[in-house]
């Protein structure tokens, strides 16, 4: 069964260093795709409440869609970098939503859509290499 | 140097500085005037009492001259009225104006230029009077923001400040103008320090703080804490680490208030039931406010000792800072006064503190994930002629992690100094908070 797939060129990338990602549109989708939003960002898990800040955001569109896979590179930022600690762990994520064209959508309901595009991809990467406290306790 | 005007970045929104081009160099002041504690009260008074004798003086002219004319006589009066009553409380206002003025120019405080010349760059006070500092551009080895945001040039002839005092956000935007305005790299003038002369490892190259190549600027700043803990050049090394301090001004005043009026409540109690016939028979009547009188002297002494102890607790200065991780620096404790300290250690500690909403109420839960003695010394006799200043390395472990702070979660680095001395009840505990920076890897 055909689906949209998202693939990065790697799963660890050095602070600074360009992420290269393709985004492969499904082919059997259920209308004619209105645009692609890529967007890239770094947000906290753990005990606190989750902070999320994107640093990279990206939508595809018209033009832009002339093939079933779409291309993009981003220049990474120095930090934060992804960190596993003991009550915070820093996450950085490659996001993908699609949105549907469809001509016999009512205005209204396409309003909605707009707002509550689901998910299509999400990918998890590494920036840089930071040493757990474990890691840095032995 | 030749002046650049478009070299010089605009002033961001909602600051308190402007910026003007003139002939003789670019002029960044601050705007604004501050009106604040005892000269708006004394202007008020004024006003009232120049409006006020003004309206009477007028009535008062109104009816006499109703009944008597308009003669030489009662002009004379009137006028004579005029200059005691509007033109003394004039006279005052004037002269407050005066003595403010005054102490704005010969003092450096919330006014000041700074006239960024081809060839010198000086900071004036008001009216320019008095010369606060002076340095030329190409002496400039670096530009800080020192101790409650003043900006400050690091010459061969030692310190000069380049600005007043600013707010964080102000002074950061001033440094990094003037940095880019020397068309220098912020690198070089950050971090220009001859670390061969300390005999530590030089850090890894990069920039002071790492920008962020994308996304909105705003988030460099959520990401990074303020990288001025590092507040103030240092006596024996480059700075001088500011301890942690808890914001409690506010709790310590209204502490003090009410102390104050149980000390002066209790006196008057005491004169009073002491003035009684049948308070001097019976201790019962004064024993009250004696005791409420010994309690507030009791937590104003407390109070003053506790101070001036903290006053003469230990400090810290550091070669470099920001620190980049798996670099070395140098250290220096430094102690004064006259004691037998029996233990000082200090400790290299990282804490993740993350806030959380349970419920209706947001809690902090705090961890130290990461700590290490770097130096310990016991049995140290320090005298006034001799304080105590013992230098040591400070390595940050390679691939820790960074500073961090967002709105929820922080990741704190800090150099927490432990002191036990002699007929000391309990320990001093000071923690200096450092921003630790990610070393720059190659793509």
């Amino acid at each position: 069964m055909n689906e949209t797939t998202l693939q990065l060129d790697r799963k660890t990338y050095a602070p600074g260093e360009t992420l290269r990602g393709v985004v492969s549109l499904d082919p059997d989708q259920a209308g004619p795709v209105g645009s692609v939003e890529v967007a890239i960002y770094w947000m906290t898990e753990g005990k606190g409440d989750s902070d999320r800040a994107e640093v990279y955001r990206r939508v595809f569109g018209g033009a832009d869609i002339t093939d079933s896979t779409l291309e993009f590179e981003v220049p990474l930022p120095l930090a934060p970098l992804s960190y596993e600690g003991v009550i915070i762990k820093i996450r950085w994520y490659v996001e993908v939503r699609v949105r549907l064209q469809r001509e016999d959508t009512p205005a209204l309901l396409k309003f909605v859509e707009r707002l509550l595009v689901p998910v299509r991809r999400r990918e998890a990467f590494q920036l840089g290499e930071v040493k757990s406290p474990k890691e840095l306790a032995t | 140097m030749v002046l650049d005007y478009g070299a010089f970045p605009p002033p961001p929104n909602k600051t308190a500085l402007r910026v003007r081009f003139a002939p003789e160099g670019i002029r960044v002041r601050k705007g604004g005037w501050k009106f604040g504690g005892w000269l708006p009260a004394v202007l008020v008074i004024c006003g009232f009492l120049i409006v006020r004798n003004l309206f009477g003086i007028f009535q008062a002219a109104q009816q006499m001259w109703a009944k008597q004319g308009v003669n030489a006589a009662n002009l004379g009066v009137v006028g004579r009225a005029v200059v005691a009553q509007v033109g003394v409380p004039l006279l005052v206002v004037i002269l407050v104006l005066l003595i403010v003025a005054l102490r704005s120019a010969v003092r450096l405080g919330d006014y000041w230029h700074l006239l960024l010349g081809s060839d010198q760059w000086q900071l004036r006070g008001l009216f320019g009077v008095r010369v606060f500092g002076r340095a030329a551009p190409s002496e400039i080895s670096g530009i800080v923001v020192a101790q409650q945001g003043q900006v400050m040039a690091e010459c061969e002839g030692g310190w000069q400040p380049l600005s007043g005092l600013l707010t964080p956000a102000d002074a950061s935007w001033l440094r990094e103008a003037l940095v880019s305005f020397l068309k220098k790299p912020t690198a070089e003038v950050h971090d220009r320090l001859s670390q061969e002369e300390l005999g530590v490892q030089p850090p890894t190259p990069g920039p002071a703080v790492p920008d962020w190549p994308q996304g909105p600027p705003s988030l460099a700043g959520d990401v990074f804490p303020p990288s001025n803990v590092a507040g103030q050049p240092g006596k024996i090394l480059r700075f001088e680490l500011l301890p942690f301090t808890k914001a409690r001004a506010g709790c310590v005043t209204c502490l003090l208030v009410l102390v104050g009026f149980m000390l002066v409540s209790g006196m008057i109690g005491l004169i009073v039931s002491l003035g009684l016939p049948l308070g001097r028979a019976s201790p019962f009547v004064w024993v009250g406010p004696a005791v409420q009188v010994a309690l507030a002297l009791g937590v104003f002494v407390y109070f003053f000792r506790s101070r001036r102890v903290q006053a003469l607790g230990p400090r810290l200065e550091i070669s470099n800072h920001p620190l980049y991780s798996g670099s070395i620096y140098e250290a220096c404790v430094c102690q004064q006064g006259s004691r037998l300290v029996e233990s000082i250690c200090v400790r290299l500690v990282c804490e993740e503190t993350a806030k959380y909403t349970d419920g209706t109420v947001t809690r902090t839960a705090s961890e130290q994930v990461y700590q290490r003695e770097i130096w310990r010394n016991a049995d140290v006799q320090v005298t006034e002629d001799a304080p105590l200043a013992e230098r040591f390395p400070v390595g940050v472990p390679a691939g820790a992690m960074h500073s961090f702070q967002s709105s929820n979660n922080s990741i704190t680095w800090k150099l927490v100094v432990e002191e036990q001395a002699a007929g000391q009840w309990s320990a001093w505990k000071r923690e200096f908070p450092v921003v630790v920076v990610p070393t720059e890897s190659a793509p």
